[in-house]
This record gives C-alpha cells, structure tokens and sequence, in this order.
C-alpha cells in the first residue's frame, strides 16, 4: 500500500526528538491558549510564527510546532465553555450549551474528560479520513460550488430550528438579530458600505469575536453580578466525577456521525469549526428525539458531538491547504502564510515534491493527538479545581482576559466598547429567556448564504434553478427536506404504534 | 413586560434597517439580487416576529431589586472604565485599579483586593507580553510623564 | 551669484544631512492594516526581517496588526492618533489607493493624508483559466467572450470597487466589452478564487502573478497573460503581456508603505534614505523575491508623487466605470 509507505516516511519526520519534542510543546501552548477566553488559534499560531521563524527550524517542524498549537487549541477551547460557561474559542460556543450544565451538576469532571476522548476520537477520525482520502476530498472541495454552499447553509439552518425552544419567536429573532450582525460591513459584491454609521471599524464586518466574548464572557459576568448580589452564588459543588464506559458507549454513535461531519465540513473552504459544531449538535439532537432527549440541560451527547466536529473540522481545515494551497480556515491561513515565509508552496505538488512536510505533518497530528489526550486525562482534576476559586479572583481574571483577547485582536478601543454594548444586550436578552448561540449561529451563517447565494444567481444570471444543478445539491436537498420531515414522521409513527398498542389492550 | 419593550425596540430597528437597506447607494450592480434585498428581508422577518412577541409575550421571571441593579450598574461602569483606560492608562493601571473594584464587588476587603489586583495585574503582564507576545498596551499617559 | 547660490544649496543640503542623521527610531514600528497571515502581514515582514538581514536597523522592528477596511482604519488612526509618529511604519497596497480613490477611506482623508515613503515591491495582474479550457491566447477568450458577454463567468477575490473587478473591468474595456455587460462573481480572496476556477465555477480569473507562483508546474491552471508593462523574469517568462497581445490592460499591484501626515522632514528623509540603501542590498532583494514580488526601486518625494499620481489616474478610472460620480 503506497500509504504505509507514506506515512513511515512521516512518522520517521515525527519521531525525531526535535520534532517530538515540539508537537508536544505546540499541543501544550495550545491547550493552554485555546483555554483563554478570547485568545484562541488565530492567536496562538500568530504568536509562534515569528518565533518558530527566528528559531531557524527547519520547515517540517515549524510546521508541527505550529500545526501543534492549531489543533491543541481546538481541544483547549472546551475547557472554560464546560467550566465558566464562556467559550475559550469561537468554536466551543456549542460545548457551553450542555457542558456547563454538566459542571453546574457537580459533573465537570465527566464533562471534560468525555469531551477530551470525543475531541481525541474526532481528530482520529479526521486523520485517518485524511490518510486515506485527501486526493478526493480536495477534489470535492472545489466541486462545492455557491449553489452546495447555499444548500448546506439551509441545511445548518434547519439543523437549527431544533434549537426552538418553548418560545420559537424568540429563537428566530434570536437568528435574525445574528443575520443583521452579519451585513454590517463592505457589502463583499457591491463594495457599498452596509450599517457601519461611518464607523472605519465596522468596514470589515463585525468582528465574530468581539459577538462571541461580548455576548458570552462579559454577559456572564453580568450573571455573576446579579447572582452574588441575590446571595445565590454559593459554593458549586466540585464532584469528583468521571466518564464511564457506559458514557462512552452511549454516544460512540454521536461521535462517529460528528466526526465525519465535522471533518467534511471543515474541508471546505469557507466554512470551519463553530459552523461544523452548529451542525452537528443540531443534527444529534434530531437523531435524539423522544430517545430520552435533554439537550441543553447537561445531555452527554451534546456536548460530544460538537466536541468531536469542531476537532475534526481542525484537521479537514488542512486537506485544502496541503492538497490545494487554499486555507480552509482563517487559522489555516496563517499556516499558508508561515509555509511561504519557508519558500515551500503548499498546492497539488506539496506531497509529490516534499512528502517529508506533507506527511511527517500527518504523522505529528497522530502523536499531537495521543499526547493531547494523554496530557489532558490527569489534568481534569486540576481544571476542575478553577470552579473552587472564590469569584472575588475569578471575575477579575476572566474580566482581564477577555479584555486582553479582543484588544489584541484590532489594537484599538473602540471593539472593547462594543464588546461591553454586546455584553449588556447579551445579558438582558439572556434575562429574557433568549438563547445566544443562535444570535451567533445567525452571524456566522447569515454571511455565507447571503455571498453564496448571490454568487449563484450571478453565475445563473438570476436563474434560480442554478440551485437544484448536480449531484450535492440533490443529495443536500433531500437532506434538508429529511431533517425537516423526519421528526414529525417518526412522532407519527410513534403515535400510530402507541395508538395500536392502546387498541390491543382493548382488545 | 419586558417582552414587548424589547419588541418594540426590535421594530423600531427593523424599520430601521429597512429605511438605511432601501438608501444605499449602488453605483451598478451585475447581479440580481444585490446589497439591499438580504438586508430587507431581514428586516421585514424582524417586523413579523416582534408583532408577535408584543402579541403574545412571556411572563416577567426577572424582578431585580434595587440593590441587584445598583450592583450590575456597578459592573457596568466598571466595564466602561475598564474600555477607557485600558489604552491610556495602560494595561497594569487600568487592570489594578478595575480588578481590585471588582475584586471588592464580590466581597472581598479592600485592602486584599488591592493586592490582589496588583500582584494579577503586574504578572500578567509580564507573561502576556512575554511569553505570549501579545498586543498589551503599556499607556500613553504613563510614556508622557517619563 | 551663481555660486553663491550653490554654497546655499550645499549647506542646506548639508544641513538636511545632518539632521537625517540625528533621526534614529526608538521604537521602530511596521504596521499590517490586516490581520496576521494576511497580505499585509508579509508586507510588514519584508521591511522587518529585509531591513535586518540587510543590517539597516539598529533596533528590531515590531510588527502590529490593526485589521479593516483594507487598510481604512490604520489610516484614519494615524490621523487621528499619530500623525506625527516617525516610528511607524504603515503597508498599504493599490487596493488601499483605490479605496482612497473612491472616498471610502473617510471624506475627509485623501491621498494627502500620508507621506508615502518607499515600496516593498510590486505584482502584476494575470489573466488565468483553467488548463482544460479551450484558450490559449488572450485573443481566442476576448474572441469568445465578444460573442456571448453571459457565457463565461469572471470571478475574483473582491467585490465591485475593489482591484480585482478593476482588473476585469479593465480587461474587459480594453477587449471592446462594455464591463458592465460581464458576468462578475467576487469571492473572499484569491485562495477561495482559485478553488472556484478549479471546481469551473468561473471560467476566467483575473488573479495575481504572486499567487501563482508553484501553481502553473501542477498543471491544473493555465496564465494567458500578465498585466505587466514588460514580460516578467523567471519562471513566467513565457507568458506574453496583454499589450503584446494588443490589448491595452495593465494592472500594477504596488505594496508599500507610509508615514503619518505630520512626520517631520527629517524622519520622513530618514526612512526614504533606509529605502535607498535597502533597494542596493542584496540580501533585502532577496527578502522582495521570496514574498513573491518584484522590487520596486523608488522613494521619498518621488514616491510620494507616483502613489499620488496613481491615486489620480484610479480616480479617473472610477469615476469612468460609474464607481464614484
């Protein structure tokens, strides 16, 4: 097999004790990084890459340094969502919707390490996929055209719609408010300046961090505030709680679905890791209907799925990148741009002319992950032990952090006022029963459907049967019309068989 | 209540969004649908489902007292103070001087808070423009006294 | 009288010379309008390790990145908040210029709101497609698209306004083909350009000759043309110009750098003096080609009178196209 042989030559790259050394120190930095609220990948790799590049590493292991760094915190961002209930990255907004519900219970030592072994089970996953199809997938990566980016929007937007809670005008709002956000800015078609109120800062958009920390963190401090003042802080019980087997086996299924998502979704170009979590956890808790279903209250499926999607979409994010030389992420941008600062040009010719980069790569990823896991196992305990610090010296923290985070983002005030204006409209709509990922969720897609379905009605000029044109968007059509149908259907049928059961006993 | 103060905001605004969508101004556009048409039917969507929340709005289940308003006004002006001087003041003073208010907002003494402040402030510091190499901004008033 | 004269001259000169001297940054500076990774970013790292591996700065510069518009809010905050800061240097690109062109930099600020010192390079446009397509010329695709504007889809990494539909604008115009008759999609970047002319979304790339660099040896593109003034060296020194295909369309990609508006005479001489030298060495140039760029050999007031000129003749562009009345 011509992959063996690809790979022994990868591992014979990651098994230097040079390289070794430094997947285990970018995992480190990473996890550490990515449990900051606010500084996430973007930030970490950006931080390195000067460094790696005045180390004089050779490209192979700035590269795994780097790369390290990427997918450690992918896996670091559940850390402060599960435990604080603020994302530490843009990715893990999904884990806080049933993770800090688990750790609200005394459970967060279970939470973080099933989320570790689903992140672990994702990023394998995503690998081996990697391994054996990336020649394919790059292929499927361009044939994703406007008209599939607009099926797949709808399809997350649907995925969605099980997010309704007991008030569905709330959640669409919700969206729409997320779908507003998302038009301030340069109009990407028509270059016309959409919103920004003559504002420079809001040229490109409103920064999705600045939504996320601001609705999220600083909210969340509101919620503290309030809390203490109510005297209903108390202490939060600690439990030394941990995953079981009978955990793993529940959502083995979960996170095997999650996986495949999450990797396809983060091979795409466009689309990465809070997009593939969206999805995921929507579409578990479509398949989870009337099966004991309680998401958002601390259900170990939803927090698994987008656990394993978002790590899994980390490493899809590098099929386009190695195979193509198109970033599938802003992360894996910067990885391009660290490539070309070694002179090497990432693209089709990548794994022909250098296949000690391209798969000593693979290989750390391998390594990366096992020492993720193996890292983060023993450190549970001391994770969980943030929740004993009293909030006197929490809040301060997590005040600075945030702070720290989207300053460094811009270098400019004006996004901590605005991060400050999101953080009260966030807590006041979370005092109103209104959810808030999907305010995100609406940012995050709204983007992408409105450019992608403008872009296919140019392409068409303005025929909209440009929609329904080769096999992905019949296959996704029908997907949405399924994810849409089912739940009823299977109520139905439900009902129909409890019905017939209520007729043999009258019988 | 409240429901319908927030829908009548959120009306107010989509009428908005509607107005600014309708006046910008494209010089040409190739395409059919253009900047505007996304924007407005946001806004009438917005229009729809406010009409209904003010039709049928959820039960108040937030009483805040005075004392919890008087606190989350407290953090509030402390963020503000903290979005302020965090450029000018640089990053240690403004972060002393608002963690160690924080500090004593959730019940610890003054003079600990102050400490406290202090000692997160200056080690932070230091281990963010360090070891992480990040953008921290050490005050232009501090640079105009030296 | 003469020669008094010229004594005049030489002491000023020497004056000058003087005071270049006493500059010396503190806090040497390069800021990247983008965020890092961007294009910017590798800009500002041109001057910060060119300027170090050609032994131009005493103190190493520090990169800072202030993301938007294009360079918009980099601009309007050195106007607002340094404008005499002769320590930082900011990058900015044609695309930034034609903004500046359009007004969208602010109303107030133009192209005179800087001091433009020195270039780290330039690129050229380049007319791509995919290696299957049945062109090979520039003249068989202007053909092909003469006969059926809506049959073939331009797309490119920016919306109306922006470089890259300039360029096909351009391209178009200098074909004969009214550019507001093309069927233009714009993407986010050359990269998600790219994937789509692959995956034959669009048919014709306007893109850069930077970007392809690596990309023609894999075979799945083909480059009709460069939008250069003259054939390019290296490796795409087979692909003929547009204007020696007899089509007038040039496209310049500069990437340079400038001061704030108030930055005294001598840091603003200072800097165009380091550009001088850096333009000499050899190792600078070498930095220049390993980003993908072609140096560019010109500073200080020079300079400064071709980014406005270029500001100029964009302007006139725009306001041709219908982009600004």
């Amino acid at each position: 097999m011509d992959v063996f042989s690809h790979l022994a030559t990868g591992f014979s790259v990651a098994f230097l004790p040079l390289n070794l050394l430094l997947v285990l120190l970018g995992c480190f930095i990473g996890t550490l990084i990515g449990s900051l609220p606010g500084i996430g990948p973007i930030n970490g790799v950006a931080i390195l890459l000067p460094l790696a590049y005045a180390l004089g590493l050779p490209p192979e292991s700035a590269l795994i340094l780097l790369a390290g760094v990427y997918y450690g915190a992918e896996y670091g961002g559940r850390i402060s969502s599960i435990l604080l209930n603020v994302p530490g990255d843009a990715g893990a907004i999904m884990t806080t919707l049933d993770g800090y519900p688990l750790s609200r219970k005394g459970e967060g030592g279970r939470a973080l390490a099933l989320s570790a072994i689903s992140s672990f089970a994702g990023s394998m996953g995503a690998l081996l996929m990697m391994v054996i199809c990336a020649p394919i997938l790059s292929q499927f990566a361009v044939q994703f055209g406007p008209s599939e980016y607009v099926w797949l929007m709808v399809f997350a937007f649907t995925c969605l719609a099980t997010m309704v809670g007991s008030r569905p005008a709330k959640t669409i709002i919700g969206v729409l408010i997320g779908l507003v956000l998302a038009t301030i800015g340069i109009d990407s078609g028509s270059g016309v300046l959409r919103f920004t109120m003559g504002i420079p800062n809001f040229f490109d958009g409103v920064d999705f961090l600045v939504v996320v920390i601001g609705m999220f963190a600083i909210s969340e401090i509101f919620v503290l505030l309030e809390s203490w003042a109510r005297n209903d802080l108390g202490v939060r019980p600690l439990g030394k709680s941990f995953v079981t087997v009978a955990d793993l086996l529940a959502v083995k299924w979960v996170v095997f679905r999650s996986t495949v998502m999450g990797f396809l979704i983060g091979v795409l170009p466009g689309t990465g890791a809070s997009i593939a979590s969206a999805v995921a956890y929507g579409t578990e808790k479509r398949f989870a209907e009337g099966k004991n279903e309680h998401f958002g209250e601390g259900d170990i499926r939803g927090l698994a799925a987008p656990e394993a999607s978002n790590n899994a979409s980390a490493v899809g994010a590098m099929v386009p990148m190695l195979t193509l030389g198109i970033p599938g992420s802003g992360t894996t941008a910067i990885l391009l741009g660290a490539l070309m600062m070694f002179n090497i040009t990432p693209g089709p010719l990548l794994f022909e002319q250098r296949p000690d980069i391209a798969w000593g790569l693979i290989a750390s990823m391998f390594v990366g992950n096992i020492a993720l896991l193996v890292m983060n196992l023993p450190m549970i305990g001391l994770f969980v032990r943030l929740l004993s610090i009293r909030q006197a010296y929490l809040v301060p923290v997590i005040a600075m952090l945030t702070f720290v985070g989207i300053y460094s983002i811009h270098g400019d005030s004006f996004d901590l006022f605005f991060m400050v204006l999101l953080g009260v409209v966030g807590f006041l709509l979370r005092k109103l029963h209104f959810s808030l990922a999907p305010v995100i969720l609406g940012l995050v897609l709204g983007e992408v459907l409105e450019v992608n379905l403008r872009r296919a009605l140019s392409i068409s000029g303005g025929d909209w049967s440009v929609l329904l044109d080769g096999p992905i968007t019949y296959v996704m059509a029908i997907a949405t019309v399924v994810a849409i149908v089912a739940p009823s259907l299977m109520r139905s049928i439900k009902m129909r068989k409890l019905l017939a059961k209520a007729n043999e006993v009258e019988d | 209540m409240y429901d319908r103060i927030l829908a009548g905001i959120l009306l107010v605004l989509s009428g908005l969004i509607v107005w600014a969508a309708l006046q910008f101004d494209v010089p040409f556009q190739y395409e059919p649908l253009g900047p505007k048409a996304f924007p407005v039917i946001l806004g009438i969507l917005l229009t729809i489902f406010s009409v209904w929340l003010i039709i049928k709005p959820d039960k108040n289940s937030w009483y805040p007292t005075a004392d919890i308003m008087k606190k989350l006004l407290a953090g509030l002006v402390l963020m503000i103070a903290y979005a302020a001087l965090f450029e000018k003041a640089g990053f240690i003073l403004a972060t002393f001087l608002v963690g160690s208010v924080f500090s004593w907002l959730f019940g610890e003494t003054p003079k600990r808070a102050a400490v406290f402040a202090l000692i997160m402030s200056v080690i932070s510091y230091f281990l963010l423009t360090l070891l992480l190499q990040l953008n921290v901004p050490s005050g232009t008033w501090l640079a105009s006294v030296f | 009288m003469k020669f008094k004269l010229r004594i005049l001259a030489l002491a000023a000169g020497l004056a000058t010379a003087m005071h270049a001297a006493a500059f010396e940054p503190s806090k040497p500076e390069c800021v990247a309008p983008a965020k890092p990774g961007g294009g910017f970013d590798l800009t500002c790292r041109i001057v910060s390790n060119g300027f170090k591996s050609a032994d131009l700065l005493n103190t190493p510069m520090a990169v800072t990145f202030m993301p938007g518009g294009v360079g918009a809010v980099a601009y309007n905050y050195i106007n607002s908040n340094r404008r005499d800061d002769g320590d930082a240097l900011v990058a900015f690109s044609s695309g930034s210029l034609l903004n500046i062109a359009q007004g969208k930099f602010g109303k107030k600020l133009d192209e005179n709101a800087a001091r433009w010192v020195g270039a780290a390079g330039v690129d050229y446009g380049a007319v791509i497609v995919r290696a299957d397509a049945p062109w090979n010329t520039l003249a068989e695709l202007v053909a092909a698209v003469k006969a059926d504007p809506t049959k073939y889809v331009l797309g490119a990494g920016g919306g109306v306004g922006s470089q890259d539909w300039m360029k096909a604008a351009i391209l178009m115009k200098s074909s004969g083909v009214d550019p507001k008759m093309m069927r233009y999609v714009p993407y986010e970047g050359g990269g998600e350009a790219t994937a789509a002319l692959m995956g034959n979304h669009i048919q014709i790339y306007p893109g850069d000759v930077g970007e392809m660099v690596g990309q023609m040896d894999a075979g799945k593109l083909k480059m009709l043309a460069v939008m250069a003034p003259e054939r390019l060296e290296g490796e795409f020194a087979d692909i003929p110009t547009a204007k020696e295909q007899g089509f007038d369309a040039e496209w310049t990609i500069l990437r340079g750098f400038y001061l704030g508006p108030d930055v005294s005479d001598d840091a603003y001489n200072y800097w165009a003096g380091q550009f001088d030298k850096a333009y000499e060495n050899e190792a600078f140039l070498q930095t220049v080609h390993e980003k993908g760029l072609i140096p560019f050999k010109m500073s200080g007031e020079k300079f400064d009178r071709y980014v406005k000129d270029r500001v100029g003749y964009m302007r006139d562009l725009a306001k041709e196209s219908g982009l600004i009345k």
